[in-house]
């Protein structure tokens, strides 16, 4: 089957989220007949039921389309979804570089935000013509004009390129799919040229391994080639080989410039590297296609089954997850107080929450999550580098010459109003204010340079209070900076408890020692013994506080009519008991090893 | 840890079984109390002929049980017109074996009492009496609503003693709200000063469902803190022990061989067939219990119906749970008979724990509680049991 790449589109849609990127997907489906209204689930992109919940995009999908067009020809449309969080803006690069053009949708009653404005410079960067969609124009709360402006400030295009459409009400939708026609140029590339083909997503399929998503960038890929991953220098044979309608549908070859699968034997999913060219291991392509970069986790955290007997499984649930999340890194680690468990590395925070989430609701796995840190660099005095993904493994403070940590350019978008919240917020967070513009006359765009550090501890949670929910939020790593670190330590009873050890900067340590300590005497429960909280930096306790013992629990009556009842209880109690962490004689419940998260609540 | 197999039978094999009549009646209900009973009596005559029924009923299931201790409870038992005692427990002698020696209680209201019917009750084998007096001081009384005055307190125990009785168990209540620590004292000492061999003392619960609790919601009353209802507990430790009473479960104290032998089977896991609105029975590890409504209980039994609420099988994890709660609830824990019936052997280690914070004495083989391990029984049973039953 042969296809013109004159008939070919390949685009996906840029949006933040809630603006309509998923509703309009399922517009465009139902338009070209790809699917039946009947059949629509609604945004079937979406597939994972978290996904759905939170209305974001984890993994990106795509799927093709044929319209028939007002010009009389019929295209395939190659619609490549994208991940829309600053997390998986790696895979949001490599999803872009398959395409051609994208669809920028920008509600029209919020306007233009964050991560808008991010993922369009990737999209212009990546040399994508841009079609602006205004949605929800049917909303009363729409700022039809204004957005316009933002649009034309933003992406430098005419007012009158700007389509308007309502993805809910189905008003706009042939307009945007003759825009598609019209403005994005087919893929370049020839048929004949020896195979290049960008891996831009993958997925573990349980029966038939993983499934390579890729676009042609050169030449043409069949059934039975032998098939070379660059990066990896791995050679499989093509088993399969189609094109991605609501199902896969094998085709048997791929040409230049379409999108499509490629099943090749592959049994785990860290060898299809998204970013990396597949060739054709016989007559490789002279070179790679540009921009593969290795993804590296920026935010670490421990992660420990709840009950110490379910190591096994929560090791066997990671594996399964790592099938389909090759971002994912984990590793065995042991601690004191919560016995074996894994030490994990994630892209960012939402990754870090939906892979918790995940494990949790898929893999039903009751786990204890420790406080998210960053990646420091510790440089020793004996001049040897180390890099300390785990606050209990920081070398005392006499080895230490210095220690830097990851520094992100942060971009918030906030009405004007609020610019002074911001500007205290990042402030009280180590930021280093680099300068303000106007979107428009009533939004700032901020810039800081921050700590990451300073954004994993509920940044994004505060910044929404702050802004009453106005402010949206990007963020991206910068570089590596020296600063004045320690490690602080929580004794309970005389034992550190390294679970709960946390590095902060030196200013910040008293204060954060008194708040930890007093957070953790209001979540540990009176028990039989006192308990003793101390904070203390190496050997120097910097704060105390204590839980008295308590003093009375037993109920008075107890006769046959109570037995079942207070057996109950007991019951209830023994479960309790059982979720807590013993560390020492000391019996901790599980939301003591979060307590850092809502220490800024503390008065 | 337990094994899978059956507990062995912690109980003697050769005890006999222990019956319980609630009679759900009362004047005025007290607003603290949470045991069912009603203000309206005129069902009273239905009740009599369901209870006999539903004796009946059990004699018709069971194999004739020799028993060995009968406990009428309520409600207020000394409502009991003598003649409807006697047709009860003609009902009883037709169901079980009651040897000639048991325990026979009979709960009684200091303000109902009536001289003739003591006597009757004696005539009919009741032979130890229980009287809520709870308070000597007037306000306290009130407070609790209850119907009686400090002086028919006292005159109660001395009609009791002039109908025949010599075993008398009097209820005291403590840790009333803002109670100050010297009206305990007074309450304890009248108490030892009417020479019964039985006291028990409760500290005042707030049960859910009950006025009380209502008006402690509604921030209307403040309960004792527990600091000071633990101060007031310790203090009837002492008094107790100094007045020669022993401490034998955690509200009850007795003079030698006069502990309630019908109590101690509830502590005991010992089998009891319990008849009456709400009554519990536990017989061959099933326990159930019946519909707290006299109206539902009449109506189940005219259609021949069991008026039973709900029953359990006990599983052996849930008896040992109760084997630990009870046991530590009366102060001794035998770690030999853990280990023999359920195959527990326990962490030596915290054991030591909890001797280091004089919680228990540890001695030969035999957990016994302190004072102050008294005061947080359930703490303890709950550390021992979350340490060592099987993940279920």
């Amino acid at each position: 089957m042969s296809l013109s790449p004159r008939l070919i589109r390949n685009f996906c849609i840029i949006a933040h989220i809630d603006h309509g990127k998923s509703t309009l997907a399922d517009r465009l489906l139902e338009r070209t007949g790809t699917i039946t209204e009947r059949e629509m689930v609604d945004q079937i992109l979406d597939d994972m039921p978290l996904e759905r919940e939170r209305g974001i995009t984890i993994k990106s999908h795509a799927i093709q389309m044929n319209y028939r067009a007002h010009d009389g020809n019929s295209y395939t449309f190659n619609l490549i979804d994208t991940p829309g969080h600053v997390d998986f803006s790696y895979e949001v690069s490599r999803s872009l570089a398959a395409c051609e053009g994208a669809i920028l949708v920008v509600d029209a009653s919020q306007g233009v935000e964050a991560q808008t404005i991010s993922n369009v410079y990737l999209a212009i960067d990546a040399g994508l013509e841009i079609i602006p969609v205004i949605n929800k124009i049917d909303l009363p709360s729409a700022m039809v004009e204004d957005v316009k402006h933002q649009l034309v400030d933003l992406i430098g295009c005419k007012e009158s390129e700007i389509l308007l459409a309502s993805a809910k009400a189905k008003i706009g939708i042939d307009e945007i799919l003759e825009a598609v026609v019209a403005m994005i140029p087919p893929p370049s590339g020839s048929s004949d040229a020896p195979l290049r083909a960008l891996i831009f997503d993958a997925k573990y399929d349980s029966y038939r391994g993983v499934v390579t998503y890729i676009r042609i960038m050169d030449g043409t890929l069949r059934t039975n080639d032998k098939v070379l991953f660059h990066k990896t220098g791995k050679v499989f044979q093509s088993e399969e080989v189609g094109v991605l309608g609501m199902e896969r549908v094998p085709t048997g070859e791929l040409e230049a410039g379409n999108v499509g699968y490629l099943i090749a034997g592959v049994k785990e999913l860290t060898e299809t590297r998204v970013g990396d060219t597949v060739m054709n291991s016989e007559s490789p392509a002279d070179s790679p296609l540009p921009g593969y970069r290795e993804v590296k986790p920026m935010v670490f955290s421990g992660l420990y089954p709840a009950q110490s007997e379910h190591f096994e499984e929560l090791r066997d649930a990671l594996a399964k997850f790592k099938l389909n999340d090759a971002a994912l890194l984990y590793e065995p680690e042991t601690s004191t107080a919560l016995g074996f468990g894994f030490r994990c590395g994630f892209l960012g925070l939402l990754h870090m929450e939906i892979v918790q989430e995940r494990l949790e609701r898929e893999f039903d796995q009751t786990i204890i999550t420790t406080v998210p840190n960053v990646e420091y660099k510790v440089v020793k005095t004996s001049g040897e580098i180390l890099l300390v993904d785990n606050p209990a493994e920081m070398p005392s403070p006499a080895e230490i010459d210095h220690i830097e940590e990851p520094y992100v350019t942060a971009q918030i978008i906030c009405p004007s109003e609020f610019i002074g919240n911001v500007m205290k917020l990042c402030m009280d967070r180590r930021g280093v204010y680099k300068n303000t513009t106007y979107i428009d006359t009533k939004r700032a765009d901020i810039r800081f340079e921050l700590p990451l550090a300073e954004i994993v501890f509920d940044f994004f949670d505060k910044l929404k209070s702050m802004t009453r929910g106005y402010a949206s939020f990007d963020y991206e790593y910068l570089d590596n900076r020296e600063s004045e670190l320690v490690k602080l330590d929580i004794l309970l009873n005389g034992d550190v408890v390294d679970a709960l050890s946390s590095v902060v900067h030196r200013d910040k340590a008293y204060e954060w020692g008194r708040k930890l300590s007093s957070r953790l005497r209001k979540l540990i429960p009176k028990q039989l013994f006192e308990v003793v909280i101390q904070a203390a930096i190496g050997s120097k306790v910097i704060a105390r506080e204590s839980i008295s013992p308590i003093r009375k629990n037993v109920i008075a009556k107890c006769y046959g009519g109570d037995i079942t009842r207070k057996r109950k209880l007991l019951e209830k109690q023994k479960e309790g008991k059982k979720r807590m962490k013993q560390i020492g004689r000391v019996e901790v419940p599980q939301e003591a090893f979060l307590a850092v998260l809502s220490l800024n609540d503390e008065e | 840890m337990a094994t899978d197999r059956s507990p062995r039978k912690v109980e003697n094999p050769d005890s006999q079984i222990g019956i319980y009549v609630h009679i759900p009646f009362c004047e005025k209900k007290c607003f603290y109390c949470d045991f069912y009973s009603i203000e309206n009596h005129s069902q009273r005559e239905e009740f009599i002929d369901s209870i006999s029924r539903e004796i009946r009923h059990f004699s018709e299931t069971h194999n004739p049980l020799a028993a060995d201790t009968v406990f009428f409870g309520g409600g207020t038992p000394s409502l009991l017109k003598p003649a409807d005692l006697e047709k009860i427990l003609a009902a009883l002698h037709d169901a079980f074996r009651i040897s000639s020696d048991a325990e026979f209680t009979m709960e009684c209201n200091p303000g109902t009492i009536d001289t003739a019917y003591l006597s009757d009750y004696k005539t009919l084998g009741a032979n130890r009496l229980s009287f809520g007096v709870q308070s000597f001081f007037e306000d306290e009384l009130r407070f609790l609503e209850r119907i009686h005055g400090p002086a028919e307190a006292f005159r109660a125990v001395e009609v009791a003693r002039e109908a025949g009785f010599d075993n008398i168990n009097i209820d005291l209540i403590y840790a009333l709200p803002g109670q100050p620590i010297d009206r305990l004292t007074t309450n304890l000492e009248k108490a030892v000063s009417l020479e019964t061999d039985h006291i028990s003392a409760y500290s005042l619960i707030v049960e859910p469902g009950t006025p009380l609790a209502g008006a402690v919601a509604e921030g209307r009353i403040v309960p004792a803190t527990e600091s000071v209802e633990s101060s007031m507990y310790e203090i009837v430790m002492d008094f107790m022990a100094e007045h020669g009473y022993s401490h034998y479960e955690i509200s009850n104290y007795a003079q030698g061989g006069f502990e309630c032998r019908h109590n101690l089977k509830y502590w005991n896991a010992e089998q009891y067939a319990g008849f009456g609105p709400s009554a519990h029975s536990y017989v061959d590890g099933t326990r159930w219990w019946n519909v707290s409504s006299l109206a539902k209980y009449i109506a189940r039994l005219k259609t021949d119906e069991a008026p039973v609420s709900a029953r359990e099988k006990l599983t052996p994890s849930q008896m040992l749970d109760e084997f630990v709660l009870l046991h530590l609830r009366q102060g001794k824990l035998d770690t030999d008979i853990l280990r023999e019936a359920f195959g527990l052997t326990i962490d030596r280690d915290m054991i030591s724990g909890l001797e280091t914070a004089e919680y228990c004495v540890f001695k030969d083989g035999v957990i016994s509680l302190t004072k102050k391990g008294f005061k947080v029984s359930d703490g303890i049973a709950e550390t021992i049991l979350a340490k060592h039953s099987p993940a279920v």
